[in-house]
């Protein structure tokens, strides 16, 4: 059968009509894309997944290991989202944890699904992620270790803690720290497409938590001087 | 009524504790014909009869068997009522001459109730509180299958002689009546009603109205609870995983099909599965919602099935539904997302609980405790706790909790100017503290006696800690607690 010329492959259609949905981060950083496995690595990625699970619908699923050394803490994360919303699955093999997964990512019932990874995924595990993710259509993050092989995954950030200044104001104890910096490096993006060409700067953008508003905001490395929106004409 | 299911002369007594002691509360004839009594202490008993044979009581399988006898006594009435814990209530009103008269019919019960290996004490009357009396406290004939039956219009003339507790009222006003020295129900029958009823109230003449047949109150029927099962035989037995799926499905459209008429859904259903060689196994699969679809429930069962051991082949199939609830239906709408979601989530939930087990599948709430890691509970999200408000905390709280990472501080300090953390140097830059949480010494749990000072603690190498320090000791031992965002 011949095709009509100018008519576009299907697959290009398919993605005209039905765009990736995504959480949007902070301005020039490209956005979360549901449906699709991302990567987490680092020691910040907790706080990472609980921001963009804050900025979805409906309830979070919680995937961890019951004998890992440290677990979610759910006051602390009350910062970044409502608890109520928290499911946990405590699971004692990773086997259980791949399952757990697998089967949280397909149902579609969960607005984001965290699942926390003894290991790096294989290139099969990872597979078998975006396959259920596709299926499941939500925000989709897999905190794991940090590693260089090839995966299925759509994104793979580095979060880092960056050395927050004190603030100016030294307020009672217990008082708010104020803005928390942590380094985000876009390590891989398969999405660079459809949402930002960049991976960003060289060394990761650096970005400021304010708990108190909670908003996030661009910070530039040495410090100080806001990057806020590009400057265009 | 006694269950023995051996000789009635046999030494045999049912024991429980009451009044500080063992007691017997129970004993065959052969027991009393040796001198033994009911409320008599257990090592009384012993010291009159070594050889005495005992069984503590089981008020569970008590009532189990009370239950079954129920269940059966609809075979001669349809108005049948326990009444307390070892008694059952039967309105014959119309049922007697289906069996060939009130004679009949009591001798046909007794009869099968001594086969089952009852001693049962029976009594046919006019009214409820007659009936009650005369079989608990009449003086039962003594000639076999001859029932104690009160002939219409003579229930005063019977209940008369017989001792005040037929009166079934409660214990205070029969220890009222026993210290006045009223002995039977003819000496309070014979006071003037006036003053009984200014003595010990009106209950005490509503109680003597209904034993004298003088008040009829009508037997309101105990409700069975509904059961629901299912069961299936093999002709053959059988091993293939298709064969016992197809015959499960065919018990759960039976199974669900009675539930789906009464509007009510399974939210936890057993499998009991019986090998060639007798022995059962049984499985057990839960729903997060009540559910009377066979397919969502056949799914559960279907990795359990894998796994099951048919050694020789399965006779026989039985599927018992342990809890169930009312099942809402709800209007399906394309354009709520809410509801779809809820409904995979439930469905989620059941898959996770049912193979990790539901303790395994949680919702944080918090709890009343100061303690950080001791101020959560984690309810099962199959048992639906309603979500609830959490508190508004002073000061940042850390993202991740640890268990306590003991440090060893390389550069002294409160807190530590250098450390070592999973492998790592940390040089602390900037920290703030101490806060101090003192211990919960009003709980048991000695991990929460102990008071620590908290600190955050930023370091050169970017991450942000939480530690903490024991202070209830001499020494000062160093924790990480947890991470800060």
């Amino acid at each position: 059968m011949m095709r009509a010329p100018g008519a576009s492959s299907p697959l290009a259609a398919r993605a005209l009509v039905d765009p990736v949905r995504t959480i949007p981060l902070v301005a020039p950083l490209p956005g979360i894309p549901l449906g699709k496995v991302v990567e987490v690595c680092g020691s910040a990625g907790t706080a990472f997944a609980a921001l963009v699970a804050g900025r979805t619908h409906g309830p979070v699923l919680w995937i961890l290991p019951h004998r890992a050394l440290d677990h979610p803490y759910a006051h602390g994360l009350s910062r970044f989202l409502d608890p109520n919303r928290l499911y946990f699955v405590w699971t004692s093999c990773p086997q259980e944890t791949l399952w757990a997964t697998e089967e949280a990512l397909r149902s579609g019932g969960a607005g984001a699904v965290i699942a926390e990874l003894p290991t790096a995924p294989t290139l099969t595990q990872s597979r078998r992620f975006q396959l259920a993710a596709t299926q499941g259509a939500g925000a989709s993050l897999l905190l794991c270790p940090d590693h260089h092989h090839a995966t299925a995954a759509a994104m793979r950030w580095q979060c880092d803690p960056v050395l927050t200044p004190p603030s100016p104001i030294k307020g009672p104890i217990g008082d708010d720290w104020g803005s928390t910096f942590w380094g985000w490096t876009l390590k891989k993006n398969k999405m660079g497409t459809m949402t930002s060409p960049t991976m960003g700067p060289q060394g990761g953008w650096q970005v400021g938590w304010d708990a108190k508003t909670r908003t996030l905001n661009l910070v530039s490395p040495a410090g100080g001087r806001s990057m806020g929106a590009p400057q265009g004409a | 009524m006694r269950r023995k299911g051996l000789d009635p002369a046999a030494l045999f007594a049912v024991v429980a504790e009451e009044k500080n002691a063992l007691r017997l509360i129970s004993l065959t004839q052969g027991a009393q014909a040796a001198g033994l009594y009911q409320g008599m202490a257990l090592t009384d008993a012993r010291g009159a009869l070594p050889d005495l044979m005992t069984v503590v009581h089981a008020p569970l399988r008590m009532e189990e068997g009370l239950r079954a006898l129920h269940r059966w006594a609809y075979n001669f009435s349809p108005w049948v009522s326990v009444e307390g814990q070892d008694g059952l209530l039967l309105d014959i009103t119309g049922c007697a001459h289906l069996f060939g008269g009130e004679i009949s019919l009591t001798q046909q019960i007794q009869k099968a109730l001594e086969d089952f290996g009852f001693h049962p004490r029976l009594g046919v009357a006019d009214t409820k509180g007659t009936a009650h009396a005369v079989a608990r406290y009449g003086e039962q004939p003594k000639a076999p299958h001859a029932p104690f039956i009160v002939p219409p219009g003579k229930a005063r003339q019977v209940l008369l002689p017989l001792p005040i507790n037929a009166l079934g009222t409660n214990e205070r006003d029969l220890q009222g009546l026993r210290r006045l020295g009223l002995k039977t129900l003819g000496d309070v029958a014979a006071l003037p009603r006036a003053d009984l009823a200014r003595r010990f109230g009106g209950d005490l003449c509503l109680h003597l109205d209904e034993a004298l047949g003088a008040r009829s109150t009508p037997v309101s029927p105990t409700v069975p609870p509904r059961i629901y099962a299912a069961r299936i035989s093999f002709p053959d037995p059988i091993g293939r995983t298709e064969d016992v799926m197809a015959a499960l499905k065919l018990l759960l459209d039976r199974l669900c099909g009675d539930l789906t008429k009464q509007g009510r859904g399974i939210r936890t259903v057993d499998l009991i599965i019986t090998g060639a060689d007798g022995k059962d196994q049984t499985r057990q699969v839960s729903m997060a919602r009540p559910c009377h679809a066979p397919q969502p429930i056949l799914t559960q069962f279907s990795p359990l099935i894998d796994k099951l051991e048919a050694g020789f082949g399965i006779d026989r199939l039985r599927l018992v539904v342990r809890v169930h609830e009312p099942h809402q239906a709800q209007q399906l709408s394309t354009t709520d997302k809410g509801g779809l979601q809820t409904d995979r989530l439930a469905d989620l939930i059941g898959r996770l609980g049912n193979r990790l087990g539901f303790d395994r599948v949680t919702v944080p709430r918090p709890q009343q405790s100061h303690l950080p890691g001791f101020d959560l509970s984690h309810p099962e999200a199959i048992s639906g706790p309603p979500p609830c408000p959490w508190p508004s905390r002073t000061g940042p709280d850390p993202i991740r909790l640890s268990r306590a990472y003991r440090i060893d501080p390389l550069k002294e300090g409160s807190p530590p100017q250098a450390f070592r953390w999973r492998g790592r140097r940390m040089d602390v830059t900037h920290a703030q503290g101490p806060k101090r949480l003192s211990g919960e010494w009003w709980v048991q749990d000695p991990m929460r006696h102990a008071t620590h000072d908290y600190w955050q603690v930023q370091t050169a190498q970017g991450e942000r800690l939480w530690l903490a320090c024991d202070v209830s000791g001499p020494t000062r031992h160093w924790f990480v607690k947890g991470q800060m965002p």
